[in-house]
């Protein structure tokens, strides 16, 4: 059980790294206008930016804390980040108007997949963490 | 018994390596016949969808129209753009013979500069003669549309009740429409009087490269349904013979470039799913033979303590059902994470019309898709459960075999 979320805490930390450099290297919004502002769709890049920092944070700290207990107190504060990391792109911030301008066909897709695998391996491991402290 | 204590599943979680092998190689074969069908169906969709929008047997357009090859960017890529006739164009159209439903269209593109919330096609019919948009929007608005009032294509995020900029005039959402999977999905439809407003506004402001017209004068286009008794050949060569400057074209040839691509793609794909199925099935045969190769002393210590020869061939036979289960559905995960969520991107990729079937066909595809894989990898399985059902359990523990 030790090694299969040894395995799940470390998914959890790439995954958590990945919608941060994502964010900002792979899946980025769309580029500033030709006059120097940003989109709507920029803010809504660093607000994921910003949950993705949390997020790796947080699945650090599961390495470093040894209580079961409290391992899956900081998967379940996962769990709800990566929900809200999930509402970000068009849902609580706008993103442009087209539907084929990067933010929408990009960005917007590429954090939903990761927040969703990121808030179902919090939740599995979450679960695998308590089992692990009930049978010792 | 509990199914967490049953032989089989037992033996699986035991050697884990193996069996995440052999769950990644169905997970890639549902992956391909699940992704690849859902491909091809949403391009045929699409395609479809293309056709029906369409709606009218001959569209007329100015002839610098169809040199420039704006026609089909505007009316079938999506791009955005405009061009002009004089009306009289449509008073000579409606005097020839054959004609059935005949209605105009208007096209104007906003600029994505400070007049205009964004870039995007309007548009104009009109509601007393048209044919092509008006059925299709009354599915998703009901009442007449006012002027500035505008209706717009699903693809736009925009909203009723919002408030969109076009060359300084507030034009109100009143509907969305439904995802079609083409150009119209980014386009905005209004009547002839608020897009002749918008034609006026954008003159006004210099913003249009058509300078000496008359937005009470023109038209873009002419949609033509072809009268009982004539056939559209007839139709196209009368229009292109006896109206000049004038290019009529038939529909179904404006979309065949599409058909075409659309089929060369279809083929690409299809080809792929077989190609990587067959070799997919190839080394399952492969993994479960060697699998139960190495596992011989087992089965034959399973034999010697009373395991009939059917009880071996079912324990192989569940144990390829569990890991044919559990591949097939990881990969149609896979499959429903990748192509939903990125749906628009591979639209633009293809720069093909792409839409995605109904749920109820999707989950028909799922179902269908984790059938297959599972029928097949038990299959290729069920070679090994026989070859294990027929060892001699002597010659296995003694070596020789």
């Amino acid at each position: 059980m030790k090694k299969i979320t040894c395995i799940l805490d470390a998914i959890l930390c790439l995954l958590s790294a990945l919608l941060c450099l994502g964010t900002k290297f792979l899946f980025h919004a769309c580029a500033p206008k030709e006059d120097g502002s940003w989109m709507a769709c920029h803010w809504a890049e660093q607000t994921v930016f910003g949950l993705g920092i949390t997020l790796l944070i947080l699945s650090i700290l599961t390495f470093v804390f040894k209580d079961g207990k409290t391992k899956s107190g900081v998967q379940i504060s996962m769990t709800v980040i990566s929900a809200l990391t999930l509402c970000i792109p068009n849902h609580l911030i706008k993103l442009c108007m087209m539907p084929d301008m990067r933010c929408h066909s990009v960005m917007k897709p590429s954090v939903m997949i990761i927040s969703i695998l990121l808030a179902v391996f919090a939740v599995i491991s979450g679960i695998c963490h308590r089992k692990e402290e009930s049978a010792l | 018994m509990k199914f967490s204590h049953s032989l089989p599943f037992r033996n699986l979680k035991g050697k884990p390596v193996r069996t995440a092998i052999l769950i990644l190689l169905t997970a890639l074969l549902s992956l391909t016949v699940f992704s690849g069908t859902l491909m091809i169906t949403s391009l045929k969709t699409g395609l479809h969808s293309l056709e029906s929008r369409l709606g009218a047997d001959i569209m007329v357009v100015p002839y610098e129209a169809t040199t420039k090859s704006s026609l089909e960017n505007i009316v079938l890529q999506g791009a955005t753009g405009y061009f002009y006739m004089n009306a009289d164009k449509y008073q000579k159209i409606l005097e020839r013979e054959g004609i059935g439903q005949v209605s105009a269209q208007f096209f104007l593109a906003s600029a994505s500069s400070g007049c205009c919330s964004t870039a995007v096609q309007i548009i104009g019919f009109d509601p007393d003669t048209d044919f092509t948009i008006t059925p299709w929007i009354k599915k998703s608005y009901g009442n007449t549309l006012q002027k500035y009032d505008v209706v717009v294509g699903n693809n736009l995020n925009l909203f009723v009740g919002d408030t969109v900029t076009f060359y300084g005039k507030e034009c109100h959402v009143t509907a969305k429409l439904d995802k079609t999977g083409t150009s119209f999905d980014t386009a905005v439809f209004t009547n002839q009087d608020t897009i002749k407003a918008l034609i006026q506004s954008s003159l006004d402001l210099n913003m249009n490269t058509f300078q000496n017209i008359d937005p009470e004068q023109v038209v873009s286009c002419v949609m033509i349904n072809v009268a009982e008794g004539y056939t559209v050949e007839d139709v196209v060569n009368d229009i292109n013979i006896h109206v000049k400057k004038v290019k009529a074209v038939r529909t179904k040839e404006m979309i065949s470039g599409i058909s075409d691509s659309l089929a060369g793609v279809s083929d690409v794909i299809g080809i792929l799913i077989a190609v990587v199925w067959g070799l997919g099935i190839v080394i399952l045969l492969l993994a479960f033979a060697m699998s139960i190769n190495e596992r011989k002393k087992e089965f034959a210590v399973l034999r010697v303590m009373g395991a009939s020869r059917n009880r071996l061939a079912g324990i192989v036979m569940q144990e390829a059902l569990l890991t044919c289960l559990f591949g097939s559905i990881v990969g149609i995960a896979v499959g429903l994470l990748v192509i939903l969520p990125f749906n628009q991107l591979i639209e633009e990729q293809l720069n093909l019309p792409f839409l995605l079937p109904e749920t109820g066909k999707i989950i028909g595809y799922v179902i269908s898709a984790v059938i297959v894989s599972v029928i097949s990898g038990s299959l290729t399985a069920g070679v090994s459960a026989f070859r294990i059902s027929r060892i001699d359990t002597a010659l296995i523990l003694r070596g020789e075999n």
